[in-house]
């Protein structure tokens, strides 16, 4: 185990160097992140300008959710932007340096990379949990622990759906819309949502156990609402899980040139 | 217990059809026909510690989906193998940490970062004890001499600086066995002969067993012993590269460096492949005539100031081979 987290904290670390290497491509990246998620939030701040509340959320949920949003996606790109990616790896034949080494493959490719935007999301997360008022001292760790179960729960999404290239080729583009799909509606009040919608979301397009059950966690809904988050961890890891190695059986490599960014 | 045996090993793939133009494109879309495609075709070899072999075919012969079979990339669709005792797709990662690979066409070093980055990570992915890794990393980097270049971003070294940090890297776990495909594509003629005898002379000293894949038959005689060769997924031939030569040795080059401008030898099987004045290159089929008559023959010629007598190139043996012939 010791030796697990050792390997997973020298990846990480390796990952972190290599998008910080190009300095000017480093910080262009972050501070456009940044920018970028308060683009978006503007029209919120419009809307809440002229109506008081949308079915019981008001302008500081919001910033909850964005703040939530931006923290699970920021982080899910730093420590494991190798997943954004998967679909291509598995098509060009890229896993075969990560089936040589005595690691466990999903961990490997998915700890690869690291996305320097990331840091702009995760810049933009702190001051929005800063603007919201709902985080004290003493929810901070339910606020950590519900944005890695929100993280774990994209990640693990984001394999099962870039992991269909190993059964339909290239599927890269199906898979970024995916996640597209996943973080728009993320970025909603989960009060908006009614019927069979409501069900998807917290099914097929598991929005509401990357944002829904996170932003209800740092709007204080306390250990049962953090436990239900944890189970979505414990359900979509496994899937993600299982339709990996489903599909490393019939991986069938290539023969690309390719280098290791 | 050989440390790689391959007993009657298959893989196939399965392969759509292309159909031709516009129409066939969007009939496609509805029905794809495809075909099986036997990249492997019941391949069966053993290899001994410390041996170093040479894995020999045109493209698309089955050399790296082997080699992909015997490191646990693939799964195969039929036979056996075991590598150091172990089948490799059933124990890749025990395995994994046995066995070092380069791929000519790939890295495992970051393209941004020093290869000292990837060195420090590959000690967690390899599981190794600080002080082993620094000893051993030390040992390489006075070997492959690349101290220069180790702290140099890889983007910005050569391709035969990248090469030697590569083969670096698959060698500080200190493995038993080393795979390598295509180790030498690409390189110029001076980076080819550091790398092979890089490869050669840590096989020699630790005993690591290699098996080589190449185009290019210079890797195959100056890193092997012996060579595996093969075509459409089946072995053809499996022997030492010295019984290969004289096996398939059918022809001999003859060059005469001589006093008089030009010389002429009249011998049946015997002829000019190359003149210039004062030096002539002779080809001469051994199945007509004798090398020994013709170079007796070359004596009575004119005055002689050199004599060299070589084998054709292995690339003709290998073709030879691939021929029927």
């Amino acid at each position: 185990m010791k030796a697990a987290v050792q390997y997973f904290g020298a990846m990480i670390a390796t990952n972190l160097r290599a998008s910080m290497a190009l300095r000017g491509a480093f910080w262009t990246r972050t501070i456009f992140m940044f920018i970028n998620n308060f683009i978006y939030l503007v029209m919120w701040w419009v809307f809440f300008d002229e109506f008081s509340e949308v079915r019981g959320w008001m302008l500081p949920d919001m910033l909850a959710i964005y703040a939530v949003a931006a923290g699970v996606f920021g982080t899910a790109m730093i420590v494991a932007g190798g997943v954004m990616t998967l679909a291509r790896t598995i098509v060009q034949g890229d896993l075969d340096t990560f089936l040589t080494q005595p690691k466990p493959v999903l961990l490997a490719v998915v700890a690869s990379r690291s996305e320097a935007s990331g840091w702009g999301d995760v810049a933009s997360a702190v001051v929005l949990f800063a603007l919201c008022g709902y985080v004290t001292p003493a929810s901070i760790p339910f606020v950590l622990l519900a944005l890695a179960s929100g993280c774990i729960v994209f990640v693990a999404s984001a394999v099962i759906f870039h992991s269909l290239a190993f059964w339909l080729k290239d599927t890269e583009a199906l898979s970024r819309h995916f996640l597209h799909f996943l973080l728009a509606y993320a970025a909603f009040p989960k009060t908006v949502f009614l019927g069979w919608l409501k069900v998807a979301l917290f099914t097929v397009i598991p929005a509401g156990f990357v944002t829904f059950l996170p932003v209800d966690v740092v709007r204080g809904g306390g250990w049962k609402v953090l436990l239900a988050a944890l189970g979505g961890v414990v359900i979509y890891g496994s899937l993600a899980l299982l339709v990996f190695r489903a599909g490393l059986r019939r991986y069938e490599s290539g023969n690309r040139f390719g280098v290791r960014a | 217990m050989g440390t790689i045996e391959v007993d009657g090993l298959r893989k196939v793939f399965s392969v759509r059809e292309r159909a031709r133009g516009l129409g066939g494109a969007v009939r496609q879309l509805f029905s794809a026909p495809s075909r099986e495609v036997r990249a492997v075709d019941g391949l069966t070899f053993r290899i001994e510690k410390g041996e170093r072999v040479a894995f020999v075919g045109p493209n698309g012969a089955g050399k790296s989906t082997t080699i992909k079979m015997l490191t646990g990339i693939l799964h195969p669709s039929g036979g056996a193998a075991r590598v150091l005792g172990l089948v490799p797709w059933e124990k890749r990662r025990e395995l994994a940490y046995r066995f070092g690979t380069v791929f000519g066409q790939r890295t495992q070093l970051w393209y941004h970062l020093p290869a000292a980055d990837t060195f420090a990570l590959l000690r967690h992915v390899y599981d190794r004890d600080v002080t082993d890794h620094k000893r051993r990393l030390t040992e390489l980097v006075e070997a492959f001499e690349i101290g220069p270049f180790l702290n140099k971003p890889v983007r910005q070294l050569s391709l035969g600086q990248r090469m030697r940090c590569e083969i670096a890297a698959s060698l500080l776990h200190d493995p038993e066995v080393l795979f390598l495909d295509e180790p030498t594509i690409g390189l110029d003629v001076n980076a080819r002969a550091i790398i092979r005898d890089l490869i050669r002379d840590t096989s020699r000293e630790r005993g690591v067993t290699v098996l080589l894949t190449s185009h290019d038959t210079g890797d195959m005689e100056r890193v092997c012993d012996r060579v595996i060769v093969i075509n459409h997924g089946k072995l053809l031939l499996d022997e030492s590269i010295l019984s290969l030569r004289q096996t398939y040795i059918r022809r001999k080059r003859v060059t005469l460096v001589t006093a008089s401008e030009r010389v002429d030898i009249d011998l049946p099987g015997v002829t000019v492949a190359e003149r210039a004045p004062h030096r002539t290159v002779f080809e001469v089929d051994l199945e007509v005539t004798p090398v020994d008559v013709v170079v007796q023959a070359a004596l009575r010629a004119g005055k002689l100031r050199d004599l060299t007598v070589e084998d054709p190139p292995m690339e003709e043996i290998v073709q030879a081979i691939y021929a029927g012939r």
